[in-house]
């Protein structure tokens, strides 16, 4: 065998490891992505239970519109789903008919934000709406 | 001499390499296979979830609010609702049911047997209700029963029936308030 017919057997061999690599991790990656998505459904389940809460409790008139921003504000919750932590953290904003307005004692509305983060297993920080881009409620007081 | 020892080590060789390929054909078919069905299983059960979760929002719609949960077990809830204030009342039993040794989800109404939404197939794992008060505390009396926790676990066969056979899982949890008893 002459030293040109060897450079081309190793030629083609780093050729085919690098077809093999590419393959293989296109495949992993999108098997990456379907469990991230498993883990952002679990995330988003999560947000409706809050915002469910704070409807329900609304219309039960066990919490006062006026006290959405005094419970909620700043307010950070940790719930584990199929063995992976959620945190949560929730802003509230309150709003007038013009948007938002910090300064008034009475909104007609409050915005909900929440962002909320997990670390599954791949050990890749996953955010489920992120604190610049949160996930949002707008609720109206019914009195108004 | 030499060129028979060459062409023997290129036929092992070349042995090598082939086998290695179609091992990694069958590896790559496996784990598309296994992807696409868990892509699948999460776009089913979210499905399945929204269906359930809309039949979960007709708790105590209509009726009284003592008449409105009737069972509150960790694979049952029986719960009533009527079309309208004072209409004739429906219960609703969502239970998990055993059929052929596997767990399924099947929503039953006002005692047929045929059941309305299911039966769906699940894990080992099945369902598991977890009933709340209204100031959160787990397992009240059923007339103290503001929502549920709802934990279910959808299954697939994979791709592999011999070596290394791992079930395709999504374990899905939901909380439903049943915003009639609030009202």
């Amino acid at each position: 065998m002459t030293t040109g017919q060897i450079f081309l057997i190793l030629l083609a061999m780093v050729l085919f490891s690098t077809i093999y690599l590419t393959t293989y991790n296109s495949l992993f990656d999108q098997a990456d992505l379907a469990y991230k998505g498993m883990y952002l459904l679990n995330g988003q389940k999560i947000l409706d239970k809050y915002f469910q809460e704070i409807e329900a409790n609304i219309l039960g008139e066990i919490l006062a519109f006026g006290a959405i921003q005094s419970t909620y504000n700043g307010r950070s919750d940790l719930l584990t789903v199929s063995g992976i932590v959620y945190h949560l953290n929730i802003t509230t904003t309150p709003c007038t008919i013009n948007g938002v307005d910090t300064v008034t004692v009475t909104p007609e509305f409050i915005r909900l934000d929440m962002s909320m983060w997990a670390i599954p297993p791949d050990g890749d920080t996953l955010w489920i709406g992120m604190p610049q881009f949160p996930i949002s409620k707008v609720f109206v007081d019914l009195d108004y | 001499m030499i060129t028979l020892l060459e062409s023997i080590a290129a036929t092992i060789i070349g042995g090598i390499f082939i086998l290695t390929m179609i091992t990694s054909i069958i590896n790559i078919q496996a784990v598309g296979v296994n992807t696409n069905q868990q892509i699948m299983l999460v776009e089913i059960s979210e499905d399945v979830v929204s269906v359930i979760e809309s039949y979960l929002s007709l708790v105590g719609a209509g009726v009284a609010d003592s008449a409105a949960i009737i069972t509150t077990r960790d694979t049952l809830f029986s719960y009533s609702y009527a079309d309208s204030v004072g209409g004739s009342p429906h219960i609703i039993n969502m239970t998990q049911e055993n059929i052929s040794g596997a767990k399924q989800l099947s929503v039953y109404e006002d005692g047929n047997v045929t059941p309305i939404l299911g039966p769906f197939e699940l894990s080992d794992f099945g369902i598991q209700f977890t009933y709340y008060d209204v100031n959160d505390n787990a397992n009240p009396a059923d007339s103290l029963v503001r929502y549920v926790q709802m934990i279910m676990e959808f299954e697939y066969d994979t791709f592999r029936d011999d070596i290394d056979k791992r079930f395709i899982r999504h374990r899905i949890q939901i909380w439903k308030y049943f915003k009639n008893l609030y009202l």
